[in-house]
């Protein structure tokens, strides 16, 4: 499986953005930083969420933004937790929103390789005490050391 | 026992990918109880009606509004990467496998 980079660069907490397009970017900042994600990455994601909108109504609602696997260079995943919840659009029922508090920035270059990625992220979607750990996490190291005990651990 | 059924089903998203990858997942260990062996597309949403059109899909999951006119179930899919309704879901699933293999075996 292609390897998925976790850094406490990717990692924002507490972010005060009010407009999902502002978080959205601020958020991608790691990734470019990283030379994960190509020219585009983060214009497409915003313009993604606008047709196929990720907000999911989970028990702490989460958004999971992402785009075509061609803007990606190198796999990775950004978390960011907001102060003030963000409506997104609710996926597959776009007349709903959902008042996210944890977005998860993905850049997959090769998705279905990443399956058992994907399948951990859905783990996480149903649990609300380990949704609710995340989003309370106080620093960006101790939410990175809990990404990493998510996702490392075996399946 | 005789060689498994097979159904195949359309796994919808808006990149054809990401979500469809889960839900194949779920799919795979919905049906494989069933005695089904599952074969499970992941498709755009665009995509749908065509393929539906050429023949041979059973039923579709999505998680994405689908254009067109679909003349096999459709299925929201959403629940499954919630856990909300995700029991009503996968009753609906089964619900629809079950009918779709009695067809095929008269």
């Amino acid at each position: 499986m292609a390897e998925i980079i976790l850094s406490e660069t990717l990692i924002r907490i507490g972010m005060t953005e009010t407009a999902k397009e502002d978080a959205i970017r601020r958020l991608s900042e790691g990734l470019y930083a990283l030379d994960c994600v190509r020219e585009g990455y983060v214009e497409n994601v915003i313009k993604r969420e606008e047709t196929f909108p990720t907000g999911l109504p989970t028990s702490i609602p989460v958004a999971i933004c992402h785009t075509e696997a061609q803007y990606v260079k190198q796999s990775a995943l950004a978390v960011g937790t907001l102060v003030t919840p963000i409506a997104f659009l609710e996926m597959g029922t776009p007349e709903r929103t959902v008042n996210a508090e944890i977005i998860f920035l993905l850049a997959l270059n090769d998705p279905k390789q990443q399956v058992t990625w994907l399948k951990k992220m859905v783990t996480i979607f149903k649990d609300q005490a380990t949704l609710r750990r995340i989003r309370d996490a106080e620093d960006p190291s101790q939410l990175l050391q809990m990404l990493k005990n998510l996702f490392r651990a075996e399946a | 026992m005789a060689h498994k059924q097979t159904l195949t089903v359309l796994a919808v998203c808006g990149s054809g990918v990401v979500s469809s990858s889960m839900i194949a997942q779920k799919l795979e260990e919905i049906l494989k109880p069933l005695g089904v062996e599952p074969k499970v597309i992941g498709l755009l949403p665009t995509s749908v009606q065509t393929h539906v059109e050429q023949g041979g899909i059973d039923f579709v999951v999505s998680t994405s509004p689908i254009p067109g006119k679909i003349t096999v179930p459709v299925i929201k899919g959403v629940a499954l990467l919630t856990g909300f309704g995700e029991d009503a879901c996968i009753a609906e699933i089964t619900r629809v496998a079950k009918e779709v293999l009695a067809k095929k075996a008269i």
